[in-house]
């Protein structure tokens, strides 16, 4: 008897617990027609197994800017289908973030070969920031190939976090403020930032042993 | 599963003329004009550095120096291997100079970010016709967190060289490094101890500082001072110095010219403070209010505080990519001026903005 009342409190908090997530992924305040539409798209992906955050995200955003509910639910196709592709193409990465950045990538049209080399560079960590930094290339104009060649120059040359999204969060001010042009800034910023990078340490170690740690006048 | 495609090599050149007040053993106090070149070769799994250096004290006393050094490691990013080859060779006038070869192999665990290598190396040290051999035990680690690089080393060393007039010497290096590089600055401050057995002071330190600044696109301000011991092998003397050159560069490098920037336009930067939360802060100088929706608010507008020269949003924000728009004295939302408009999909007024 009194397992089953400790049963029956765990189904209650457990059905509390569902509700409580599909609440959370409820699309509200489109119209009637909308909503439910775009609400069963986001209802789909979860079942999929897709992070349907990314979904819910972009459709809030749509109704913000007063996206018209065709266009809202449209949208909201195409991220799902987007996420699929993610999916597959950057497995075995399957964090919201990672899944995120890669759809975000798709959406500028950004290869998914370019997509598995990224997640190959760096397959133990999470790619949300490289394939943040993607992005912001390619959406500056620098071809997606050279963008992919960049992001994964960094990764397999030791970049941390902070260094990649450094150069992602600064290549389009060197474009409006400097006049470059975006492959142009980026190629300066990658061409800047790889030498000091440290792919072999012990190398750097050695180097230093070697009498080559500082520049300028040295043991003259 | 696809082989990973081969990384461009990466190049970097440059020459430095410069100035600079030394104190060797066995010379007076004296001031020096040098110049030198560098070369950097970075490739795939290979690294090449190069540089020559001349330097005159006085109208009778020159001196040069060169150096070369190679490595190759295994695979990466799971290489395990690696091995190095450095040639050196110094020379003054009214004596002869000294030419080194050493090679070395080590293991390595770890990932560029952080980790350890260990390895044993040897060569011969030449000079008048005379040659000395040198062994070497050697244990490196490396750890980089954001932009700052820490390297440590442990090495032993046993050498007989032709300079070393009373047979052989062995000693223990243990030294300490510190890199940090960002934008048109860098610095650089390393220090060591070794523990001698022979041919010096028991205990001995150096030091080394060097900090350089991008002052144009292809011109660098470098100065440098320490400390270096008597590196026998290699035919160095124990010197003491302060050092200022002009570095120039074929190559483009950030710098401190930059065209005026528009101050009235908004721009955002972003720092991670700890796991979980993100400092935003918006330079927006004439505003009196400034707004903040982005897809970590659910698109809801947030106030955000005004602190010092700027706008500040303390909050819990995931690494990756993120859509953000601004809202300055109740105008239209527009994005950041520093950030790419999420154009292609017809969201202007929107950034793109990539959290760490």
């Amino acid at each position: 008897m009194r397992a089953a009342r400790v049963y029956a409190v765990a189904l209650s908090f457990a059905a509390l617990r569902v509700v409580g997530a599909q609440d959370s992924l409820r699309f509200v305040g489109a119209d009637a027609v909308t909503s439910r539409q775009v609400s069963q798209i986001i209802e789909a992906a979860a079942a999929d197994g897709l992070p349907a955050g990314v979904i819910l995200s972009k459709a809030r955003f749509a109704l913000a800017v007063r996206t018209p509910g065709p266009k809202i639910v449209d949208a909201a196709k195409a991220v799902a289908a987007r996420l699929v592709i993610a999916r597959g193409a950057i497995a075995p990465h399957d964090l919201e973030g990672d899944l995120a950045g890669a759809e975000a990538a798709l959406s500028y049209e950004v290869p998914a070969e370019i997509l598995r080399r990224i997640s190959l560079a760096r397959p133990k960590e999470t790619i949300a920031v490289p394939l943040g930094v993607l992005t912001q290339l390619v959406a500056d104009r620098v071809p997606a190939k050279r963008a992919g060649e960049i992001v994964e120059g960094l990764l397999r040359r030791g970049a941390t976090m902070t260094q990649i999204a450094d150069l992602g969060n600064t290549v389009d001010a060197d474009v409006k403020i400097g006049g470059w042009k975006a492959i142009d800034a980026a190629n300066m910023r990658y061409n800047n930032l790889a030498p000091h990078l440290a792919p072999m340490p012990a190398n750097a170690a050695a180097a230093d042993n070697a009498g080559f740690a500082t520049s300028g006048p040295k043991k003259p | 599963m696809a082989p990973p495609a081969h990384l461009d090599a990466q190049v970097e050149s440059s020459v430095e003329l410069g100035a600079s007040r030394l104190r060797q053993a066995n010379v007076p106090t004296s001031n020096a004009l040098s110049g030198g070149a560098t070369l950097d070769v970075l490739g795939d799994r290979s690294q090449l550095r190069a540089s020559v250096l001349a330097s005159r004290q006085t109208e009778s006393r020159w001196t040069g120096q060169a150096a070369l050094f190679g490595s190759i490691t295994g695979n990466s990013p799971s290489s395990w291997w690696q091995l190095d080859a450095t040639a050196t060779d110094y020379a003054q006038t009214s004596s002869g100079p000294t030419t080194s070869f050493e090679a070395a192999a080590r293991a390595r665990a770890g990932s560029g970010l952080r980790g350890v290598a260990f390895g044993f190396g040897g060569g011969t040290s030449l000079t008048g016709g005379h040659s000395g051999g040198v062994q070497r035990a050697l244990g490196d680690g490396w750890w980089v967190l954001d932009r700052e690089r820490f390297v440590a080393s442990l090495g032993w060393t046993r050498a007989n060289p032709p300079l070393f007039l009373s047979g052989s010497i062995s000693y223990t290096d243990l030294s300490a490094g510190w890199r940090h590089e960002a934008g048109a600055l860098s610095l650089g401050l390393s220090a060591g101890l070794r523990f001698q057995s022979r041919g010096g002071p028991d205990t001995d330190s150096w030091q080394l500082f060097d900090a350089g600044v991008w002052f144009a696109p292809h011109a660098a301000f470098v100065v440098t001072a320490g400390r270096t011991l008597a590196d026998y092998v290699r035919g160095t003397p124990r010197t003491t110095w302060v050092a200022a050159a002009i570095r120039l560069s074929p190559n483009r490098h950030l710098s401190l010219v930059r065209p005026a920037t528009d101050r009235s336009l908004p721009r955002l930067t972003v720092a991670r403070i700890d796991a979980q939360r993100v400092d935003l802060e918006i330079s927006a100088p004439t505003a009196t209010r400034v707004e903040l929706m982005a897809d970590f608010t659910d698109w809801q507008p947030v106030p955000l505080e005004h602190a010092g020269n700027g706008w500040r949003l303390e909050r819990a924000i995931s690494s990756g990519l993120h859509h953000v728009s601004l809202r300055i004295d109740g105008g239209p939302w527009i994005a950041p001026s520093n950030l790419p408009r999420a154009d292609a999909n017809a969201e202007a007024g929107v950034g793109l903005l990539t959290v760490p």
